[in-house]
């Protein structure tokens, strides 16, 4: 057996735990880790019965690690999914609240400042240029939240 | 028609799953300076449990997630022998106060229990 026969039952069984899971980044991140516990635990199988069946060894890993259905069901009793959907909602509130926000204090300062007596600025000219601000502003959150997230990960 | 589960069988899979969340800690214990990645701790906890737990090597991993979200476990990344980057996991100072915790109460449950026999 080729070892992108291997590799396309261990694609099969991902896909089929990937499809009972909810899309997230945990699933992502679990998804990974089984991965590699496939990789490590058919080595060590192969390691220590080279002459037996690579398929029969592959095999047995999968039968260790479980039915799709067995995982899924352990992700729902931990309730990882529902904390990942709360946090979600709870994200998009946040940027929702914000946006909201920013446009008002936007439109409030181009008003003010367009207002200035001799600025000689129109209430639109000032309006643009806050938003492109604001947008500069709002990518930067963006590229740190990211970041934070990278070094979550890693610690 | 599919049996229903006997009386013990219900009662040992619910005792199982509680007591594996400790096991797990217990584990991550153990390896404090390098940490343990899943793979090893379903090794560890097949051959010092002789299987007694029955896990199914797969459903660790969700119970891990979930430690990490309680901020028990902490997690850093590593490059594995066989190639692909694996991750290590270790214990928090919330983890290693959990665990200890857990230890008294179960160490107590374990005594009472004794007793009443």
């Amino acid at each position: 057996m080729s070892m992108r026969e291997i590799a396309e039952i261990v694609e099969d069984y991902l896909k089929s735990v990937g499809r009972v899971l909810p899309s997230g980044f945990e699933t992502e991140d679990m998804l990974e880790e089984l991965e590699i516990h496939i990789d490590e635990a058919f080595q060590e199988k192969v390691q220590k019965n080279p002459q037996a069946s690579k398929v029969d060894l592959l095999r047995e890993v999968l039968n260790d690690l479980g039915e799709p259905k067995e995982i899924a069901e352990e992700f729902k009793r931990t309730g990882i999914h529902l904390q990942e959907q709360e946090e979600y909602k709870k994200r998009i509130f946040r940027l929702v609240v914000r946006f909201i926000i920013n446009m008002v204090v936007v439109v409030a300062a181009s008003w003010f400042v367009s207002n200035l007596p001799d600025a000689g600025i129109s209430f639109y000219w000032a309006l643009g240029v806050l938003l492109v601000f604001g947008l500069f502003e709002w990518f930067i959150r963006v590229w740190q939240m990211r970041e934070a997230g990278r070094i979550d990960v890693q610690n | 028609m599919r049996k229903a589960p006997s009386f013990e069988d219900s009662w040992k899979v619910e005792i199982r799953r509680g007591i594996l969340q400790y096991a797990i800690l217990v584990i991550v214990s153990r390896h404090k300076d390098d940490g343990i990645h899943g793979y090893g701790i379903a090794r560890e906890l097949e051959k010092k449990t002789d299987g007694l737990l029955e896990v199914k090597e797969g459903t660790l991993y969700p119970i891990l997630h979930r430690l990490r979200k309680e901020r028990l476990l902490n997690v850093r990344t590593e490059k594995s022998e066989a190639g692909p980057v694996r991750k290590v996991y270790v214990l928090t100072g919330d983890g290693d106060r959990v665990y200890r915790e857990l230890t008294r109460i179960l160490g107590s449950i374990y005594e009472k229990l004794e007793a009443l026999r």
